[in-house]
């Protein structure tokens, strides 16, 4: 760290990391996207010189894991540091491909106020939908309230393990993490009560080691709460505590992108589902002929979250089948799914043995 | 657009700072296809191939390479010769013409960023041998005019600016 008053580090408010596909599709960087996926929703990180104060085993910023200062890598790639005016300035004349801007939080005592400077800066200059990403450790609920005064459109938390036991060893108490399940159970509560029903999303990592029917009881749950669910796999991230861990098989994440969208269009409720002696999803509770239209259509497979953002690639390579579809699946796809689906396998995930 | 001679004998195109040294031959998917100069039989000619400066400057930083089939030497048009990878990009590359791959470059499955670092040097991907059929091919490519005439196109197609320097 150079002790340089001009070499000070650039940090937040005035400075955020950008996604690697966010400074492709603001011109930042040259760069492609495998089968000419866009990228509509800008994806930005707050930074600090100290870096975040969790601990959250599966990601690489973790304070005991990460190398110095920068951010050398987060889902999979590396988010360069970028001012906050220069992105603004080039929003500014992309505000008709671009669909949404989304301003992540890292764990920091001065995180919950830069949110909000951040945010404000954006809506004086532009009119697109902004998502706040919360981490309810640093956040009060003055700042919920002033966020939402401020013209947030998403209140998004990142509750990211499915059960409390798997939150507390992952990211909680068990690895001095400062983060605890109720507080964060606790700002998505009070976050839809201030935002609104579905006006509120939650991140769930798919393959931390929860049963799929440990997944959709929360997912039931947090949805009957009125927050909306945003779905990620685990990805092993490389200089991660778990970065020689496996994703789930593509089957188990299949079933539960299924139940998600069947949950959201009122089609299934979690109690209608029938699990095997794995804790499986092995019927939906819908006529085949149903579920067979639905899964054709493709529908249940893409990106899920706020609305417009795609994140293309983010939870596994190019050259790996595709988690989230950043775009309609084809015919290939399709059929794709519809095996992948049939997949029980049960690879070996974290906590397995520990929980 | 820019000639200028390099530290060697060879003479490079610069366009809009898209490097091309002279001769090349360029496939649609930007695999260049440069003579080596060493002659082992008058029929059996060798060529360097790899990714030209166009893609490699367009497609960011080169994480992985795979090539197909180690153990083969002979390949038939079409059938796949390697692959490119990014963070967000990957790219299965075919042979334009019947080839022979006579040898890999070994150094880029550790450290692919050479192909970044130095596309025409230390980043050549395969050597292959052709045969006078594939020879005549080449012709079919890219080159001389029409590779600068469709490079120009290509950045253009990217939303740049064709520079007049």
């Amino acid at each position: 760290m150079p002790s340089d008053e001009s070499n000070r580090y650039k940090e937040s408010p005035d400075y955020v990391r950008i996604s690697a596909a966010a400074a492709i599709a603001l011109g930042f960087q040259k760069g492609k996207i495998y089968r000419n996926a866009q990228t509509f929703c800008i994806n930005l990180l707050q930074t600090y010189h100290d870096g975040c104060k969790a601990n959250c085993l599966y990601c690489g910023q973790a304070r005991d894991y990460i190398k110095g200062n920068t951010c050398e890598q987060l889902i999979r790639v590396e988010w360069p540091n970028v001012s906050l005016d220069r992105i603004i300035q080039a929003l500014v004349p992309r505000q008709k491909t671009v669909k949404r801007v989304c301003v992540a939080m890292l764990s920091h005592p001065r995180a919950g106020e830069n949110l909000i400077s951040i945010i404000n800066r954006f809506k004086e200059k532009i009119t697109l939908p902004i998502s706040a990403l919360v981490t309810p450790t640093n956040l009060k609920t003055t700042h919920i309230e002033q966020l939402h005064e401020i013209g947030t459109d998403v209140f998004t938390v990142a509750l990211d393990a499915a059960t409390k036991p798997l939150f507390n060893l992952l990211r909680g108490k068990h690895v001095k993490s400062p983060h605890r399940y109720e507080k964060y159970f606790d700002g998505l509560k009070k976050a839809t009560d201030i935002f609104g029903q579905h006006k509120v999303g939650t991140h769930l990592i798919v393959g931390l080691g929860e049963t799929e029917r440990e997944m959709v009881t929360i997912m039931q749950e947090l949805f009957d709460l009125g927050v909306n669910l945003h779905q990620f796999s685990f990805y092993p991230e490389q200089g991660s505590a778990l970065e020689s861990h496996l994703p789930p098989s593509l089957g188990h994440y299949r079933r539960i992108q299924l139940f998600r969208y069947l949950m959201e269009n009122n089609l299934v409720h979690q109690e209608k589902l029938e699990f095997n002696e794995k804790d499986q999803i092995v019927n939906f509770g819908l006529p085949s002929s149903h579920l067979d239209k639905i899964i054709s259509s493709g529908k249940p497979f893409e990106t899920s979250g706020c609305s417009g953002c795609n994140r293309p690639y983010a939870n596994a390579r190019p050259s790996e089948s595709i988690r989230n579809f950043p775009f309609k699946l084809e015919q290939k796809d399709i059929i794709d799914v519809k095996n992948q689906l049939k997949d029980f396998n049960v690879l070996f995930h974290f906590s397995q043995q520990q929980h | 657009m820019n000639i200028v001679q390099t530290s060697g004998e060879q003479l490079m195109v610069s366009i809009n700072g898209y490097n091309f040294p002279s001769p090349l031959f360029v496939t649609s998917e930007h695999l260049y296809i440069k003579p080596l100069n060493r002659v082992t039989n008058p029929n059996d000619k060798l060529f360097l191939c790899g990714l030209d400066d166009f893609i490699r400057q367009m497609v960011g930083k080169i994480q992985y390479l795979s090539f197909s089939q180690q153990d083969q030497i002979t390949f038939t048009k079409s059938s796949p010769i390697f692959s490119i990878e990014t963070e967000k990009w990957l790219n299965h590359y075919l042979a334009p013409f019947p080839l022979k791959i006579v040898k890999r470059n070994e150094n880029l499955i550790d450290n692919p960023s050479l192909i970044n670092d130095d596309c025409y040097g230390k980043g050549w991907i395969i050597q292959i041998q052709l045969d006078q059929d594939s020879q005549q091919q080449l012709g079919s490519l890219y080159h001389e005019e029409s590779l600068v005439k469709w490079i120009h196109a290509e950045i253009e197609a990217e939303g740049q600016t064709i520079s007049s320097a």
